[in-house]
């Protein structure tokens, strides 16, 4: 579903000249899976996310979502994947409702699907009670349950999520995992981007901890441990990064 | 791009315009609200500048070169200060006086009229200068038509006065402005 091919992006400013905020990063990500990326600030994950996105050119290497190229047909792309980006890109003055509609729209959906697949995430995402209210009247939790909607409406084979649990408090944060597992158990491919631990470990079926651009290791649960000889994934994680708990 | 998608996009940016204040007032307001009240300051200034110019047109001396003592009677009957001056453009430009008259011999005779129209004394001066003269030509025309015999009710049949109210009513246009952009906010 996804395959990326030793996949780089270079930055340059005035200040810090030329930088590699992506280097040489490879892994594939099934149907049917959650795919972690795991690193502390900074690390390239929304970089990669980006691109795979075909919202930022690679400087070089390659990747493919459902068999299209990233930079040979990047509308293709855009139409097998969800992307849910950290701004969370909604409307201000519309409302959840509103903003779910529009997208429906803009993807192609009739107004029948559009109705059912909205009541349907309204309710996964125990969305009911603010769904007429203005999307800037939200709280950080109800608008990322909105962005996440957005995401999923129109049934993309390929959910791409950048920190989707990232500053909520745990009951939201739960009912985000929960609809990231049904939509796994419904076949899609699942990349998100963390830097929280026991949420990695909880939800991933596979993990790759990346830092200063680099893909350190890629595995199960099982076999980081394997690897590293440690049991838990923070230790796991600083073990990688080369620093002692 | 579908037509759908173009009514997708054209409704959901009228639903974000409908809802922003901010850009609805500089939309709505601003037209409404300011033009109109620019154009009335204008207005105001305008005609406060066209008073004092009148004024001062009337305080102004008119510079004068003619051989024709009714001419020149016609002109002090309607209270202009007359003063001689050989180069009349002369003074009009340097401000010695507010306007120019002229007799040029010939028949007809030519009376010619120098104004600055760039400085609005002057213009009203002249025009004082020409409504004189132009009373003292229909006088001339009537007095000869009278001695055919036509009746002083064919020759004038009304009089002509004109009043600036400007002084007394000059608030209550604004105010009825101002109402109706009340009602239209
Ligand atoms: N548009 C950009 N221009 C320059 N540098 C950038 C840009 N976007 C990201 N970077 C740099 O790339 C590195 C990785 O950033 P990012 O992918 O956002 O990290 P993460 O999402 O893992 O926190 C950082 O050093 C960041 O400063
Ligand atoms: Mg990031």
């Amino acid at each position: 579903m996804i395959h990326v091919e030793h996949l780089s992006k270079a930055f340059s400013d005035s200040k810090r000249g030329t930088r590699l905020a992506v280097d040489d990063v490879s892994f594939n990500v099934h149907a049917g899976e959650v795919f972690g990326l795991l690193g502390p600030n900074g690390a390239g994950k929304t970089t990669t996310l980006r691109m795979l996105a075909t919202l930022l050119k690679p400087s070089s290497g390659t990747a493919s979502l459902n068999g299209f190229e990233i930079t040979r047909e990047p509308e293709k792309v855009r139409e097998q994947i969800g992307f849910l980006s950290g701004d969370m890109g909604l409307y201000g003055r519309l409302t959840p409702l509103e903003i779910l509609d529009f997208f429906g729209k803009l993807n192609g959906m009739d107004a029948a699907r559009r109705a059912s697949r909205i009541q349907g995430l309204v309710t996964m995402l125990d969305m009911q009670s603010f769904t007429g209210t203005r999307t800037d009247k939200l709280s950080t939790g109800m608008k990322q349950k909105t962005a996440i909607a957005r995401t999923m409406l129109h049934e993309p084979a390929v959910l791409i999520l950048d920190e989707p649990t990232s500053g909520l408090d745990v009951p939201t944060a739960r009912t985000i995992e929960t609809a990231i597992v049904d939509a796994k158990k419904a076949g899609k491919c699942v990349l998100y981007s963390t830097h929280v631990m026991e949420e990695a470990e909880y939800l991933c079926d596979r993990i790759g901890v990346i830092s200063g651009g680099k893909m350190k290791m890629i595995g199960t649960m099982e076999e980081l441990r394997a690897a590293t000889g440690k049991q838990r994934l923070r230790e796991i994680f600083l073990d990688l990064l080369g620093l002692e708990d | 791009m579908r037509l759908s998608i173009v009514n997708a996009i054209y409704r959901k940016e009228m639903l974000d315009l409908v809802r922003d204040r901010r850009t609805l007032i500089s939309m709505v307001a601003v037209p409404v609200l300011v033009i109109p009240l620019l154009l009335n300051v204008s207005t105001r200034l305008m005609s406060r500048i066209q008073e004092k110019s009148e004024e001062e047109a009337k305080s102004m001396a008119v510079a004068v070169r003619m051989t024709t003592p009714a001419l020149r009677e016609a002109l002090e009957k309607a209270q202009i200060q007359i003063v001689e001056k050989d180069d009349l453009k002369d003074a009009v430009l340097t401000k010695t006086a507010a306007a120019g008259v002229e007799e040029i011999a010939g028949t007809p005779v030519e009376v010619r009229i120098y104004a600055d129209n760039s400085n609005p004394t002057s213009s009203a001066a002249a025009a004082r200068v020409r409504v004189a003269l132009d009373d003292f030509k229909d006088e001339k025309v009537r007095e000869s038509l009278r001695g055919s015999g036509i009746p002083d009710s064919v020759l004038t049949p009304f009089t002509l006065k004109r009043v600036n109210i400007a002084g007394r009513g000059r608030w209550r246009g604004w105010r009825g402005e101002a109402c109706w952009v009340t009602c239209c906010c």
